[in-house]
């Protein structure tokens, strides 16, 4: 509840909810403050980003689903830090980012936790989508083998602001370094990308966004 | 040929599977950390910490893992357990008495002490009476200890004006607490309402001190049905408020920062008199700290009948206030003192000297600091 929710009239308020947008700010602030459900609301609103990050990462989608929930458990081992309005999902985009890089130690350290990460339950919607999960696999190995050639650092920039669409600020947030350095070093990936890969732009469809980022 | 940088379209995890996640992540991190299987790096900073405590170098806890209790204790706290935070907190609500909503049968209604803070923390006492024990989440069979949960901001606030709106619908005459009143003794009910703490004024123009909260201010028939739904809102406020109310509402011990080392005798002495009956590493512990006295009338009652009180002496009480490690110290200090039977088990005390011409014997006790700076009576009631 927001505060322009806020109950005060005692004859209104026990069990009145409203559906409120509420900021990930408030989510944040009130997860400090140890309210879980608020924590919860924020993995299902950045889940979706969270996941599609570590995937582009990793190149599997089942280990892009563990790696989200490290995540969230490592932003919870976090979770006094304060943070800037309005940045919760570039830090979060900058915990996967250390999750993925540091992944062995990150699945150690969280294995008692994942070991009771209930079975799936049979999802026909999954299924049928499960052969395009597999050329998923196939397209993004290829592209995560050539980012793979950049330096490591230049790689996390290329991917937070490429693949994630992460302004210049929100990138340097989630590294935890200066703006000027995100530009720098995305230039370098760019252009180190087009040395490497001469047919970058010919699937126009799905090349769009990347595409942009290199000619940006 | 596609390009080399082509990527995927962006996918949502299956529904169920997010709820599955969600719902883990969320029973993941409920878990009290001391439950929780640790995992190999969890065990090396808990051994470390051991270590760290053997030695005696308390400072270097900060490193460790949070340690709370589900459970209420009496004294002093675990070693390494997670002191309250923070230190400080504005009193919002206070509540010292028996609830009615708490009793079990017409004679069993227990003393419940309950205070909210803006920061969302409830903290309270459940004190059993003869015939309801024993008390839940009880520290031993007579009181639950102090424990804590936590409200959202906005449970605060629903709490907060559920209480004034009760008071201002039944017509009770409410008054400003006065600074000068002594929090130990206070029994009954008060409230935040704006920059001021107020309460039910007295009607006869005396503080109720018998512990019967409402007895004397509830006269009418809207005050009384105010005060039962009062009563339920600060002594069963997890079946009372709604969940969205909470932060936490998983129960823990309150764990203080500070504690106050009080000694009392009648007829009064002096301090360093009083310090001298200690055994030499306490009374070593407790002379450079600094110290408030209160003197009082000692009050028997006469033939049983009630409120026929009579003066039969004075005493003084000394009171010190130590962090958590300090208090350790002295109680170590005392451990081959007995226990003092007076404090009925509810508090850590010890007798130090038997009573002179029939007054109190003397005795020395730890009552733990309240976020908003006060201690109470933890056996008074």
């Amino acid at each position: 509840m927001s505060a322009d929710a806020r109950v005060g009239n005692p004859t209104l308020g026990i069990g009145h909810e409203r559906a409120v947008e509420v900021d990930d700010s408030v989510l944040w602030s009130r997860a400090r403050t140890g309210d879980s459900e608020a924590f919860g609301i924020l993995f299902e609103r950045h889940a979706r980003t969270i996941y599609n990050f570590c995937f582009r990462r990793v190149g599997s989608w089942p280990v892009a689903e563990d790696l989200v929930s490290i995540v969230f458990l490592e932003a919870w081992r976090r979770i006094n830090k304060p943070l800037p309005s309005g940045k919760e999902l570039p830090w979060l985009l900058g915990i996967a980012t250390n999750v993925v890089r540091n992944r062995r130690r990150a699945e150690r350290r969280h294995a008692a936790a994942l070991s009771r990460v209930p079975e799936p339950r049979p999802e026909p919607s999954f299924s049928d989508d499960s052969d395009q999960r597999v050329d998923d696999e196939e397209l993004i190995g290829r592209a995560i083998a050539l980012v793979a050639r950049l330096p490591r650092r230049e790689q996390e920039v290329f991917v937070l602001c490429a693949w994630s669409e992460l302004s210049y600020e929100d990138a340097a947030t989630a590294l935890g370094i200066p703006v000027g350095t995100v530009r720098s070093r995305l230039s370098r990936a760019r252009a180190r990308l087009r040395e490497l890969d001469p047919d970058i732009g010919h699937d126009e469809e799905r090349m769009q966004t990347i595409k942009e980022a290199i000619e940006r | 040929m596609k390009g080399a940088l082509s990527i995927p379209p962006s996918r949502d995890l299956p529904p169920s599977r997010l709820a599955q996640r969600r719902e883990h992540l969320l029973s993941e991190i409920a878990q009290p950390p001391s439950r929780r299987p640790l995992p190999r790096r969890g065990l090396l900073a808990l051994a470390a910490a051991a270590l760290i405590v053997v030695v005696g170098t308390a400072s270097a806890i900060g490193g460790v893992r949070a340690f709370f209790l589900d459970q209420g204790f009496i004294g002093l706290p675990p070693v390494g357990a997670t002191p309250s935070t923070p230190e400080r907190g504005e009193l919002v609500l206070q509540w010292l008495g028996r609830s009615k909503t708490r009793a079990r049968g017409p004679l069993s209604a227990p003393l419940v002490r309950a205070w909210v803070y803006a920061d969302g923390r409830v903290i309270w006492s459940e004190e059993s009476s003869m015939s309801s024990r024993p008390v839940p989440e009880g520290a031993n069979e007579l009181t639950s200890g102090y424990l804590e949960r936590r409200l959202t901001p906005e449970g605060v606030e629903l709490l907060r004006s559920q209480v004034i709106g009760l008071l201002e619908d039944s017509r009770t005459p409410l008054e400003t607490v006065p600074s000068e009143d002594d929090p130990r003794y206070h029994f009954g009910l008060e409230v935040r309402d704006g920059d001021r703490l107020v309460r039910p004024r007295d009607p006869e123009g005396a503080t109720a001190v018998d512990g019967r909260l409402g007895e004397r201010w509830a006269t009418t028939p809207e005050q009384l049905a105010a005060l039962e739904k009062i009563d339920a809102l600060l002594t069963d406020t997890a079946s009372v408020l709604p969940p969205r109310a909470w932060a936490v509402r998983d129960v823990r011990a309150y764990v203080p920062s500070h504690y106050a080392v009080c000694i009392d005798t009648a007829p009064p002495k002096d301090a360093s008199q009083l310090l001298s009956l200690l055994p030499t590493r306490a009374a070593d512990l407790l002379r450079d700290k600094s110290r408030t006295s209160s003197e009082a009338d000692l009050l028997t009652n006469v033939d049983q009948v009630p409120g026929h009180m009579v003066v039969i002496g004075r005493s003084v009480t000394y009171c010190s206030k130590l962090t958590t490690e300090e208090a350790r110290e002295v109680n170590d200090a005392l451990s081959g003192l007995d226990h003092d039977p007076n404090f009925h088990g509810v508090v850590l005390a010890y007798r130090v000297a038997e009573a002179v011409n029939n007054l109190n014997p003397t005795s020395i006790w730890f009552e733990p600091y309240f976020p908003h700076g006060q201690v109470t009576c933890s056996s008074c009631g």
